[in-house]
């Protein structure tokens, strides 16, 4: 099923590829302030993408829910919106590792149904066309399913993780090969889609962050479970090989961190 | 007793070549695909031909065949007294069969248009009777209306040579190479002297809307495109690599001589599909330009090639968004993305200046009418 006509993936991707253009210019970052908690940081950069990108959003009459702008409830209600990240991993961004990302996501009823993730230091760009198609520089992607044995997992956490997260980490690092975390919720995610994960979950991470790479996910043949909060912007997300998420559901559950 | 041999990709190696040069009093021949078209009358017939060009002869030779499955079945084939494995169902599918290769005991021979299928295929399945195999040879997906009049599954291949890795005990007329003869002889000149001219043809052939190879190197100006691609490449080669050069300029004729069989019916859709995965880095097309200008070798007609891929149209193909991403991409943006080419490296910037004016070029080929341009 095609949510998205031609004209609009054009100028999606143009629009990013122009946004990773002020990203990859490292000159002149400075850190205008953090928000709370601290390790939330704010760059000139941040916001320069994210208005570049408001703007070439705007013009399709589809309201914008950015990290940087707000209220968030007057906007999540909307049947459409667009949920941008205009730096994923700014920490990373800053320290110099090549682990951030643009990350644009359309959201239908409050359905992830397509995305746009671009991570220029991988010069990597994924989108989806479809619920079936989704794309790593042009070529066709496909995740390929493996056992949690068999699995590199992605972890996203919070600032504060609970105890309970923290004991899921360690028990999810002894089930599988091993759990890490990047600090960029969106290139897990696509990196989980590419099998470079198998698996990628991440708790009260926030709509923004997900919203793209998991309609990519999806489109790739991931098996993605969403926990959604009432009209909260964060999210529980699983997703990857169909037996790594059902185990890693399975020890949530048993530490009472996934309550569906 | 006739031992099973299971093809995997029953298009024009899988179903044309190796039951040629297959001993066919050793064998039976099971065939898997996923295109149904191709399954439903491999199911229905008992038999088909396979026909050789020889002489500017068709020499045909029938095939029996013992099954046929869809590629989504194999989850449930077993396969008794099965002797050998073929794999010729294209380097991005390998993915899709990893499952049933690990079944296998028999030795599984790849006959895929790039060495690294075979590393891949090793590392998922633990297996080590994995050989690699350089068809040597244009088999037709097709053949003409009177062939196939005779019976639809009919196919055309010329005389060509299948070399395999030394090891396995196959039955047949095989060449047997060691690897590192393998890859530095055949493969080379297959990739630079066969794939890249051979695509490059089937791109302009697209260009000015003709069916087959042969067609289209009846066009003097595609003709002087493919010829000088393959000259850069010969140039190339001489430089770079330690093969006779006698070798070197037998193959390249015997393959422009090739591209011009009227007898073949090589459709241009075939030899042109999935153009992304024929502009990858260290493919026939980029890899071949970057390896010219490495050595000093100017690739003005690669070039030409490399752009009338960009250009190729073909709503069937699996890349057939390549158009969606030339418009949506700077040449910068596509280069680096798409391409894999680091920015302001010689190619990225060759490209970046030479792009419009080669596409103009090329855009003028269209102009010329079918029965102008022979």
């Amino acid at each position: 099923m095609k949510f998205i006509n031609k004209n609009l993936i054009k100028q999606l991707i143009k629009i990013t590829l122009e946004a990773s253009k002020i990203i990859s210019d490292k000159n002149k970052i400075d850190v205008l302030y953090n928000k709370n908690p601290i390790k939330e940081i704010v760059t000139n950069k941040d916001l320069e993408v994210n208005k570049f990108l408001t703007m070439g959003l705007k013009k399709t009459r589809i309201p914008v829910l950015s990290e940087e702008s707000r209220p968030f409830n007057l906007i999540y209600n909307k049947k459409k919106i667009w949920a941008l990240d205009p730096i994923d991993g700014t920490v990373n961004y800053i320290s110099n590792s090549p682990n951030f990302g643009i990350s644009i996501g359309l959201i239908n009823d409050k359905n992830f149904i397509f995305g746009i993730v671009c991570l220029p230091a991988h010069n990597q760009l994924y989108f989806n066309t479809s619920d079936k198609k989704c794309y790593l520089n042009g070529i066709s992607l496909k995740h390929n399913h493996k056992k949690i044995s068999e699995s590199l997992v992605a972890v996203s956490l919070g600032s504060f993780p609970s105890d309970k997260e923290m004991l899921l980490f360690k028990n999810i690092n002894s089930l599988s090969l091993g759990c890490l975390r990047t600090g960029c919720t969106s290139m897990n995610i696509c990196w989980t889609v590419i099998n470079r994960f198998q698996v990628s979950y991440g708790f009260n991470v926030k709509i923004w962050d997900v919203a793209g790479a998991l309609a990519i996910a999806k489109s790739s043949g991931c098996k993605v479970i969403i926990n959604k909060k009432n009209n909260s912007n964060t999210l529980d997300f699983i997703a990857g090989s169909n037996n790594s998420v059902k185990e890693i559901l399975k020890e949530s559950k048993k530490l009472g961190l996934w309550k569906i | 007793m006739k031992k099973n041999v299971v093809i995997i990709g029953a298009g024009a190696i899988g179903r044309g070549y190796l039951p040629l040069v297959l001993n066919n009093n050793k064998y039976n021949f099971v065939f898997i695909d996923r295109n149904l078209k191709i399954l439903n009358l491999l199911k229905k017939k008992k038999y088909y031909f396979s026909y050789k060009i020889k002489n500017h002869l068709y020499l045909k030779k029938k095939i029996i065949i013992k099954s046929a499955f869809h590629i989504n079945q194999l989850t449930r084939l077993k396969l008794k007294n099965l002797s050998l494995c073929f794999v010729c169902i294209g380097p991005r599918n390998i993915k899709d069969i990893i499952f049933f290769l690990k079944k296998i005991n028999a030795p599984i021979i790849v006959c895929e248009n790039d060495p690294e299928t075979v590393n891949e295929i090793k590392k998922k399945i633990k297996n080590k009777k994995v050989f690699f195999a350089v068809p040597d040879v244009i088999t037709s997906n097709t053949s003409p209306r009177k062939l196939l009049k005779k019976n639809k599954l009919s196919i055309v291949s010329e005389d060509g040579e299948l070399y395999v890795e030394k090891g396995p005990k196959i039955y047949g007329e095989i060449k047997f190479l060691s690897k590192k003869d393998l890859l530095k002889i055949q493969w080379t000149a297959k990739l630079y002297l066969h794939n890249t001219p051979h695509c490059i043809a089937a791109y302009l052939g697209s260009i000015i809307n003709v069916k087959y190879i042969h067609n289209a190197m009846k066009n003097q100006f595609v003709r002087k495109i493919v010829e000088g691609s393959m000259n850069e490449m010969l140039k190339t080669l001489k430089l770079n690599w330690d093969i006779s050069h006698n070798f070197l300029e037998w193959y390249a004729q015997k393959e422009i001589n090739r591209f011009k069989n009227k007898l073949l019916f090589d459709p241009i859709s075939r030899v042109a599909r999935e153009p992304l995965r024929k502009l990858e880095i260290n493919g026939r097309l980029i890899g071949a330009a970057q390896l010219c200008l490495y050595n000093g070798v100017f690739p003005n007609n690669i070039l030409k090639g490399i752009v009338s891929a960009f250009m190729f149209e073909n709503q069937h193909d699996a890349d057939n968004h390549i158009e969606l991403l030339q418009n949506s991409m700077t040449p910068e943006h596509f280069n680096q993305y798409i391409l894999g080419l680091r920015s302001g490296e010689p190619l990225d910037l060759l490209l970046k200046d030479k792009l419009n004016q080669i596409r103009n070029e090329i855009i003028l080929l269209r102009k010329f009418k079918k029965n102008e341009i022979y």
